[in-house]
C-alpha cells in the first residue's frame, strides 16, 4: 500500500461502486470524529459487504480497513471467506499483539490449511518481546494441542523459567504440558514436578508461581497423599529458614486442612493466626479460614 | 491495620521483579504524604465526582479520531460511560435517553438478533452485552421494549459450541468464557435464560478452572481476573455454583490484592491495574454467596437477597435482604487504638469496617489517591492515561468495596464519596436490575 492516501473516488478500479455512509441516525451518542481516510474506507467497505463482493479488490480493501482498526471483527470475518493467507496475518500479528481478532484469525486459517509451518517460532518471537502476552500463550496451547507438537515444549519452558522464574504464564504452560504427557498424574510425575518447583522456590522463596505450581500438582485430580507429603516437607524445610514466608504458610495450611486430624486442625489455626499478623491485607480471609477450622475441630 | 509491604525480591532480580519495584516506586510518592499526615488527610480524600461526570458526558456527545480504533466497540463506550454516570448519581435527560435508545436499538441491533459493534457490523456477544446493559441503564419502556428478545435468544443459541459447551463470541468466532458470561447475563436480565441457553455452561466453566484455583479463558489457559469473574458469574447465573472448587478459587482471589499498592493484579506476578478493582473486587460478594450455599452457618445467607439472586436449591426464604439496613455511616471508619510495635513512624491508620474477604480500605486508597485524573476519569496506574474502560471498572470496584450487607457502608474519605450500589453479577446499579427484571416478569437473577 502506498504511503500517500488516494481517496476511493479517485481510484479508477472503484468507479462502479457507490459508497455507503454509516447510518448513525440523526443524533447519535458516542459519535467518533473519524479521519477522512477512515470514513472513506469504511464507506466503500460497507458497499462491498452489502454486495457481498468476493474479489481481489475486496481483499485489498479489507487490508486497508484492518490497518485502520485491527479490532474490526466484521472485516476479519469477511476475509476468512475471501482467501487463505498466512503471510498477511504474520505481519498483522506482529503489529497487533493484543488483539483478539488477529489471533483467532490465525487459528481459523491454520484449521483450514493444516499447514502449521513455523507457527511456534512466530509465537516464541512474540513471547520473547512480551513474556506474559495472554493471547500468544492461548494460541501456543492451541497450536501445540491441535498439531501435536508437545516434544519441544518442556525444553522451551526451561529456558523461559530460567530467564524469569516469576513468569507465571510459563509455569501455567508447564502444567498444561505435564498434564498432557501424564494425564493421570502418577505419583512419580507429581514428585518430580514438586521437586522442580522447590528448586525454584529455593532460589526465590517469595515467588508465588512455583508455590502455586507445586500445590496444583499435588491437588489436581483428587490429589495424592504422597505428593501432599512432599509438599508439606518442602514447606516445613523452607519455613525453618524463612519463618514468616507466607507461601509456606499457605501450603502448610492446605495440607493441614486436607488431613483433617485434630492435631492438624489445631496447627492450621496457629498458621491462620500467624497469617493474620504478617499477611495483613488478607486478614479477614485468614480469620474466616480459622473460623472454619475451629468449626471442623468442634465436630 | 496492616503495614504496606513491598515485594520481597529475595535478592533475585528478574524482569518481573524490576517491573514490580518500578510500579511500587511510582506509587510511593502518592502514598507518602498521605501516610505521614494520617489521620488528618484521609478524611478529606475525595472522589472527583463533578470532574468524572464532565469527562463522561463529553465522551457521550463526541469522541476524537483517536477513537477510530474503538469503532467496533461503540456499545462498549456507551456502557462504560452510562454506567459510570449512573454510579456517580448523574441523571440523564430525556433527549439523551432517546438518543441512546435510537443508536443502540435501531442502528446497532441486528435484524436477526444481537447487536454489532457499530451500525451495520456483524452481531457479536460483547457489544450485545454492552448494548443490553446500556438499554437497561436507560430503563425507559422504549429502551427495554426495543430489544428483540426472541431474536436475541435465537442469536445466543446459534453461538453455542457443542464441542466445548461454551459460547462463541460471534458466528465462526472464538470460544472463551466471556461468551458464556455475556450470553447468560443478558439472558437472565431479559428472562430468556431457559434450559437451552444455560445447559452445559457449567461443564464448560468447570473445565476452565486452573491448578492455581482461578479461571482462564479456555481449558489450560492461565487463570486471569477478567475470565475468573466471567466464569464465576456465569455459574451463578446458571445456578451451578457447586461446580467450582470454591476454596481454591477463594484462595487464588484473595492473593490477587497487592500488599503494597492496595489495588488488584489480574494474574499471579503481574502488575496492579485499577480495572481489576471490579473484575477481582466483585468476585468477593459472589464468593460470599457460594460459601453461604455451602456453609450457611458461617456465612449469612442474606447475601443472596443483596445480590438479587436466587441460589440453587431452596435458600431463598432465608436470603431476604432489607436494603434500608444499609444507609448509615456510623462507625464506618475507626482508628486502631493499639499501635504496632514494628512500626516507627505511623501509629494510626484508618480502617474501614467492611465484610468482604479483601481489604476495602487499601483498595479505596489506591483508587482515590493513585488513579484519579485531576480533570476527570480514572486510569490503570500512575503514568497511564485515563480512559472510559478504566473509569467504568474503577468506579464499579469502588462501589463494590463501599457497599456491605451486614454492616454500614464502608466509605473511605469524605462521606460524599459514596457511589450508587452496583449489582456485582451484572454490573449495573441494583435499581436498574430490579426494574429490568420486573419489566420482563422476573424478581431475581
Amino acid at each position: 500500500m502506498s504511503n500517500i492516501y488516494v481517496p476511493f473516488k479517485d481510484r479508477s478500479e472503484w468507479n462502479d461502486v457507490t459508497p455507503i455512509e454509516q447510518d448513525d441516525g440523526p443524533n447519535p451518542v458516542v459519535p467518533i470524529a473519524y479521519t477522512d481516510k477512515f470514513r472513506d474506507t469504511m464507506n466503500y467497505f460497507r458497499a462491498v459487504l452489502k454486495n457481498n463482493e468476493i474479489s481481489e479488490r475486496a481483499l485489498a480493501l479489507t487490508d486497508e480497513v484492518i490497518n485502520l482498526n485491527a479490532a474490526n471483527y466484521t472485516a476479519w470475518y469477511y476475509r476468512r471467506d475471501l482467501k487463505e493467507e498466512m503471510e498477511y496475518t504474520d505481519a498483522m500479528t506482529e503489529e497487533n499483539q493484543k488483539n483478539y481478532q488477529v489471533w483467532y484469525h490465525r487459528q481459523a486459517i491454520l484449521e483450514k490449511s493444516r499447514d502449521v509451518g513455523s507457527e511456534l517460532e512466530l509465537v516464541a518471537r512474540i513471547i520473547s518481546e512480551d513474556s506474559k502476552n495472554y493471547h500468544a500463550w492461548v494460541h501456543r496451547q492451541w497450536v501445540v494441542k491441535e498439531f501435536n507438537l508437545w516434544s519441544g515444549e518442556l525444553q522451551y519452558l526451561d529456558g523461559l523459567i530460567k530467564d524469569d522464574v516469576r513468569n507465571n504464564s510459563a509455569w501455567n504452560h508447564r502444567f498444561f504440558v505435564i498434564s498432557h504427557l501424564d494425564p493421570s498424574l502418577s505419583d512419580k510425575t507429581r514428585l518430580e514436578e514438586i521437586k522442580y518447583a522447590f528448586t525454584s522456590i529455593n532460589l526465590a522463596p517469595n515467588n508465588e508461581s512455583p508455590w502455586n505450581y507445586a500445590k496444583g500438582v499435588a491437588s489436581a485430580k483428587g490429589g495424592s497423599d504422597a505428593a501432599y507429603q512432599a509438599l508439606k516437607e518442602g514447606a516445613e524445610a523452607l519455613l525453618k529458614r524463612a519463618p514468616v514466608n507466607p507461601f509456606g504458610h499457605y501450603v502448610l495450611l492446605d495440607c493441614c486442612t486436607r488431613s483433617g486430624t485434630n492435631q492438624d486442625l489445631e496447627r492450621g489455626i496457629v498458621l491462620c493466626d500467624n497469617l493474620v499478623k504478617f499477611d495483613g491485607i488478607r486478614k479477614k480471609y485468614w480469620e474466616f479460614r480459622k473460623q472454619k477450622l475451629s468449626k471442623d475441630l468442634a465436630h | 491495620m496492616h503495614h504496606r509491604k513491598g515485594v520481597d525480591g529475595d535478592d533475585f532480580s528478574t524482569d518481573t521483579l524490576r517491573d514490580q519495584i518500578k510500579t511500587e516506586k511510582s506509587i510511593t510518592q502518592y502514598y507518602y504524604v498521605y501516610r505521614q499526615k494520617q489521620p488528618d488527610l484521609f478524611r478529606s480524600l475525595s472522589l472527583l465526582r463533578q470532574q468524572h461526570i464532565s469527562y463522561c458526558l463529553k465522551g457521550l456527545n463526541g469522541l476524537s479520531s483517536s477513537f477510530d480504533c474503538l469503532d467496533a466497540s461503540r456499545p462498549w463506550l456507551c456502557y462504560w460511560i452510562l454506567h459510570s454516570l449512573d454510579l456517580l448519581g448523574h441523571e440523564l435527560d430525556e433527549d439523551l435517553k432517546s438518543r441512546v435508545t435510537d443508536f443502540l436499538g435501531r442502528r446497532c441491533q441486528n435484524e436477526n438478533g444481537g447487536f454489532g459493534g457499530g451500525p451495520g457490523q456483524l452481531p457479536h456477544l460483547a457489544p450485545t452485552y454492552a448494548s443490553v446493559l446500556s438499554l437497561c441503564i436507560i430503563n425507559t419502556t422504549d429502551s427495554l421494549n426495543i430489544i428483540n428478545r426472541d431474536k436475541l435468544r435465537s442469536f445466543i443459541i446459534s453461538l453455542k459450541d457443542p464441542k466445548s459447551k461454551g459460547y462463541r463470541m460471534h458466528k465462526d468466532g472464538e470460544v472463551d468464557v466471556r461468551g458464556a458470561y455475556t450470553a447468560l447475563a443478558v439472558a437472565s436480565l431479559l428472562n430468556i435464560d431457559d434450559e437451552q441457553v444455560t445447559s452445559g455452561v457449567d461443564e464448560y466453566v468447570q473445565s476452565c478452572q486452573t491448578f492455581e484455583g482461578g479461571i482462564g479463558s479456555f481449558h489450560g489457559n492461565e487463570a486471569h481476573g477478567g475470565y475468573a469473574f466471567c466464569g464465576l458469574a456465569a455459574l451463578m447465573l446458571c445456578k451451578k455454583t457447586e461446580k467450582i472448587d470454591i476454596d481454591a478459587l477463594s484462595h487464588w482471589a484473595v492473593r490477587r490484592q497487592m500488599s503494597y499498592e492496595g489495588g488488584f493484579q489480574g494474574r499471579t506476578n503481574k502488575l496492579v491495574d485499577a480495572c481489576y478493582s471490579f473484575w477481582m473486587g466483585s468476585m468477593f460478594p459472589l464468593i460470599h454467596a457460594c460459601l453461604a450455599c455451602r456453609d450457611p452457618e458461617l456465612i449469612n445467607p442474606e447475601i443472596f437477597g443483596f445480590l438479587q439472586w436466587t441460589p440453587p436449591n431452596h435458600y431463598s426464604a432465608s436470603g431476604r435482604y432489607d436494603p434500608s439496613k444499609q444507609v448509615t455511616f456510623t462507625q464506618a471508619v475507626h482508628f486502631e487504638e493499639e499501635s504496632d510495635p514494628n512500626d516507627d513512624n505511623e501509629d494510626q491508620y484508618p480502617e474501614l469496617d467492611g465484610g468482604w474477604y479483601f481489604d476495602e480500605t487499601a483498595l479505596q486508597e489506591y483508587l482515590l489517591l493513585c488513579c484519579q485524573s485531576a480533570t476527570g476519569g480514572l486510569f490503570d496506574k500512575p503514568g497511564k492515561s485515563r480512559d472510559y474502560y478504566h473509569t467504568c471498572y474503577s468506579l464499579s470496584g469502588l462501589s463494590v468495596s463501599q457497599h456491605q450487607y451486614e454492616k454500614p457502608s464502608s466509605v473511605l474519605g469524605n462521606e460524599s464519596n459514596l457511589l450508587r450500589r452496583t449489582n456485582p453479577i451484572i454490573n449495573i446499579t441494583v435499581d436498574k436490575v430490579e426494574s429490568t427484571l420486573k419489566h420482563f416478569g422476573k424478581s431475581t437473577l
